[in-house]
Order: C-alpha cells, then structure tokens, then sequence
C-alpha cells in the first residue's frame, strides 16, 4: 500500500483531482464530473458541457452535419402524414399517453389530428409516465434538464454555475473547482490510477443559489453506489454507497451526507487494525473539505476495534480505549481536531447483515452534517448535537410543507 | 348470391398500373373488399377486378402477406377497439415482411386499410407505434422526415403553458 498517502488532507486533493476543463460554466449539478455514477440525477440530465467540447472534433461535426444535409433533398418527403386523420389516430391509440404528447408536438397538422385537451391532465395521471414525457422533451433541449422531485425541466439560466474567472486565470495554480468548494467527495481510489474524479462537488455558488431560491434543493441531492474495487485483495466485493441531502435551515444549507463503506466480512474478527486502516484509506471519508481523511480513519478504527462490544482494548491514544463507559458509541473517540473552523459535525453507526442483531459490524456508515452559509464561525453551531437537531428540524419542516 | 364452393380456383386483379395478378380466390379473399365484390358479381364471372387505388409491387406485396395469413381464423370484429393501451407485440413473420423501406409500409398501410384488411391494418399501425416509441418530438420528426413548423417561441409556449418547463 506503498503508492497511498498516509493522510488526504487539502493539498492532497489539489494533487490528485486535476479537471481537464477549460470553459467557466460547467452543468450545476453537483455530480457534473463523474454523470454515471449518480443515480439521483440519472434522467434528463444536462451533459457538463465541457465534456461535449473535450470530445468533438471536425470530423463528428461533419459526419453529424451528413443527415440533415440529405433530409433536405426534394426525394425525402414525409409518408406519415399521407395517411387519413383515421389512420394517424388508429396508430396513436397503439401509444402511451406521453408518446401520443410527443407525437402531437412534432407538427401542426398532428397536433390537431391527435388533439392538445390530454396535455395538460398527464401530470395528474401517472408520474412515471409524465417524468418519461419530460425525459423525452428534455432531448431535445439539451440545456434544460428534468427535475424529478419538482417534475418540470429546469432552464438554462437555472442550470449552470460559473467558475470565477480570477480563480480560472491561474489553471496551473491550485485547483480552480476545489478553491470554490464548499464540499466535496471524491470517488474511492481505485487501485494505481493516479486520477481521482469527483462524485460530488458544491460551489458556494450552489450554495447561495440554494439559499436564494434560485435552484431547488434536489438539484444538489446526490447518492450513488460504487463497486467492486477488483484490484484492491481487501475490498473485492465491499461496497462504497453515499447519499448526500442538503437542507435549507434558516436561510443556511446543512450538507448532510451519509458514506456507507461496506466489507464482505466483519473486519474486527478477522482483519487487524493496521489491514482495516490500509483499507479504508481507499475512500474519502472526512467531516469537511479541510479536514484529514486521517481523523476519520482513526475514528472508525475506534469504532469498530474499541467499542463496548469489543473485547480488543489494546493500548491506544485513544479516550474510548481508557474510559470506555463515558464515551458514547457512535461519537468518535473525541480526539478528532479541526484545523479549519467549519461547523461540521459527525456520526458513526454500524452496518450490520440483516438478521443478525448481535454480532459484530461488517462495515461502518458515517454521516456527517455541515453548516454551509453565513455564520458557519458561530461557536453554538460546532457543540455536538446542534447541527444534528437542527437539520432534524428542517426535514421534519420540509415533510410538514409536502403533506 | 352464388355460394363459393361453384367459384373459380383463382381471380384476376388489375392494379393502378394496369397490371394483371392472378391470384388464388381463397387468398384474395383475405381482403373483405374484394370477397364483396366477388360475392356482388357472382360465382361465374371471370373478370378481372379493377383495384384502382394499389399499384402492382404494394399489391404483390399484400397477397404476399395474404398468402401466408390465408388460413388464419376471420379477425373478431371491434373485441379491442375500445381499449386505450393496446400490445404492439408483432409476431416474427410480420416483423420481417414489414422490413420495408417508409413509403411501401406507408403504401401497405393504406392498401391494407382500402381493401378492408383488417390484420395487416393493425400490422401495420403497430409497425409505425412501434417506430415511434421512446422517440423524443425531435427524434419523431427525423425518423419520418416532418417538417417542425412550430416557431422556437411556439414550441416554448406550449412547454410553459402546459407546465411541463420553468425558467426562473
């Protein structure tokens, strides 16, 4: 395990995530960098679109030129609407009601075969069917993207962040996207590949366009699910699910994330510590930006090795290990230092097979809570607990405002 | 009325191009236009009958398909027709005789439809459903080479008005 480092810390990350980007607005989706591995943002996506540039050279602009060239030949003329008004509406009754919508919005002359009085009612009849219709519609206004929660195609102007551009003038400088972070995840490092993409990854932009009202809240919910790690012995069959859910909470954003890192054994029955810290050094797990994935590696190696259902209680740094009564479970073992001044606050709990209430954990789920915006210095804010309850207040406030 | 068992074996069609195809009755029959006809003129006759509205190579076409279908059992009138969502599952045959370019499906369609065959009708139709499926407006109209004759602002009233887009 020679080729990891021994911490992950800030400068760490300006190292190994190096983006290959040159424009100053990127999609505002959180997960722009890494599309297929978010499954909150599967359908309807806008594409970053720096990626289409990266991508496209003369040649498949041409070759994409070709078709409409030959459609606008006088022998290519349209048979389908030769048929009868009888004909075009016997074909339609083969098709869902969205398929019928898209049908009907391709000309005038279906529009009024098919007729428009369904439009509007679809939206109440079936959601997954009316979220297909947009999925659809969003294909062809590629700078829209569908928004499942609010079913309706955000626009453009709600659809991008811009990057600074006195933070993009200097690219060769520390990394523009992690300089206007607020927080961020990076894919689990797999194996030697010396790049890291990021899964998740919030601006202060998001963050005042989410206070402001500007882009809905579910735009920035990400959660996602990666494995196998083949080349890693260890990690052949865990797993790394995260799920992240921001909230408003009193013209402020708590980041909320939980990161699940599951094994395919219980690691503190076969496993030493020394095996389970090499492993989980793969994930990027940490409380804020800022802080150490080394702090959290400790934290979990706490957790699993020094708990009270432990029966390991080797000599250590660690509080747990000395006074095992007076430190909650799931707290951490209280060493845990910031450097920066981010409000944030964490939780470690057990992953445990279903049915087997007692026995030991075969992996660890760490939830961690931040408060983003103004006020994120206030002292009040980093006691344990206050974070915590607070967002439990807000998603209690957003149910209450659902139902 | 003459019964069918003192009919000729075969009939003579002419198509729009003045083309002469002479056919088994039982197979032309598939199609209720011409059992009409054939029952209206009587089970003598040997004239040709004039099919005005299907030219030669959509005619082959079709008895193509009436050959293969001549021993299905008579489509049960109207048991589906009210049904919204219907299968547009195509059975293995008929998928690949619609392998056709758009203007001989277009054609068969509506030789299917004046002739009164109600089966290849109904192959037809779910043919084209099924072209059109999963396709996006945009996707639709390259597909079968529509014209989009909204205006950009048409286009982005109706998303608004429909509430299916916002831009804040």
């Amino acid at each position: 395990m020679s080729f990891l480092p021994a911490q992950m810390s800030f400068g760490d990350l300006r190292r190994v995530y190096r983006p290959s980007f040159s424009q100053r607005v990127i999609t505002i989706l959180p997960c722009a960098f890494s599309p297929e591995s978010c499954t909150a943002h599967r359908v309807g996506r806008n594409q970053p679109q720096w990626a289409k540039k990266e991508n496209a050279s003369i040649l498949t602009n041409w070759l994409e030129f070709i078709p409409s060239i030959l459609a606008t030949g006088k022998n290519r003329q349209c048979h389908l609407l030769s048929l009868p008004v009888e004909l075009l509406q016997e074909i339609a009754t083969y098709l869902p009601e969205y398929e019928r919508i898209a049908l009907a919005l391709t000309c005038k002359a279906l529009q009024a075969t098919l007729g428009s009085d369904s439009f509007p009612s679809l939206q109440k009849i079936d959601k997954n069917e009316f979220i297909s219709l947009l999925t659809a519609l969003q294909r062809d206004i590629p700078n829209y993207r569908v928004c499942c929660p609010c079913k309706t195609l955000h626009g453009p102007n709600n659809s991008a962040v811009a990057l600074p551009p006195n933070k993009l003038r200097r690219l060769s400088q520390p990394d523009p996207l992690l300089k206007c972070a607020a927080a961020c995840l990076l894919a689990p490092f797999h194996g030697l590949s010396p790049d890291r993409r990021l899964l998740y990854w919030l601006s202060h932009e998001h963050v005042q366009r989410a206070i402001n009202k500007r882009i809905c809240l579910s735009t920035l919910r990400c959660s996602g699910s990666n494995s196998p790690f083949s080349d890693v012995p260890g990690l052949h069959d865990a797993t790394f699910d995260f799920k992240i859910v921001p909230v408003l909470s009193r013209r402020n954003i708590i980041f909320h994330a939980s990161y699940d890192v599951r094994f395919a054994c219980t690691p503190s029955r076969w496993w030493s510590e020394g095996y389970v810290k090499s492993l989980v050094q793969y994930f990027d797990l940490r409380c804020c930006m800022h802080c150490s994935t080394d702090q959290m590696l400790d934290e979990i190696i706490c957790f699993l090795y020094h708990g009270r259902t432990s029966t390991q209680q080797e000599s250590n740094a660690c509080v747990r290990a000395r006074e095992p009564q007076n430190v909650p479970v799931d707290e951490g073992c209280g060493h845990h230092i910031h450097a920066c001044e981010c409000a944030t606050e964490y939780k470690i709990e057990a992953l445990k097979e279903p049915g087997q209430g007692q026995h030991a954990p075969i992996g660890v789920r760490i939830y961690v809570w931040q408060w983003l915006g103004h006020r994120s210095d206030d002292y009040v804010l980093r006691h344990r607990g206050v974070l915590r309850n607070l967002y439990e207040d807000a998603v209690l406030e957003l149910e209450w405002n659902a139902d | 009325m003459a019964t069918s068992t003192e009919a000729p074996k075969t009939v003579t069609l002419t198509t729009s191009d003045n083309a002469d195809i002479q056919v088994e009755r039982e197979v032309a029959e598939r199609s209720i236009l011409i059992k009409n006809l054939l029952e209206d003129l009587g089970g003598d006759s040997n004239e040709a009958i004039p099919i005005p509205n299907v030219n030669e190579a959509v005619m082959k076409k079709v008895l193509e398909w009436c050959e293969q279908h001549r021993k299905d059992p008579p489509a049960s009138q109207d048991d589906d027709s009210d049904s919204r969502k219907k299968s547009t599952d195509i059975d293995e045959w008929d998928q690949k005789f619609m392998q056709v370019d758009q203007e001989m499906l277009f054609e068969i369609i509506l030789a299917a439809n004046y002739l009164d065959i109600k089966a290849l009708l109904d192959v037809g139709c779910k043919t084209v459903a099924n072209m059109i499926k999963g396709k996006s407006p945009d996707e639709i109209r390259k597909t079968f080479n529509i014209q989009n004759d909204f205006t950009p602002e048409e286009e982005d009233q109706i998303r608004r008005e429909n509430e299916w887009a916002e831009d804040r």
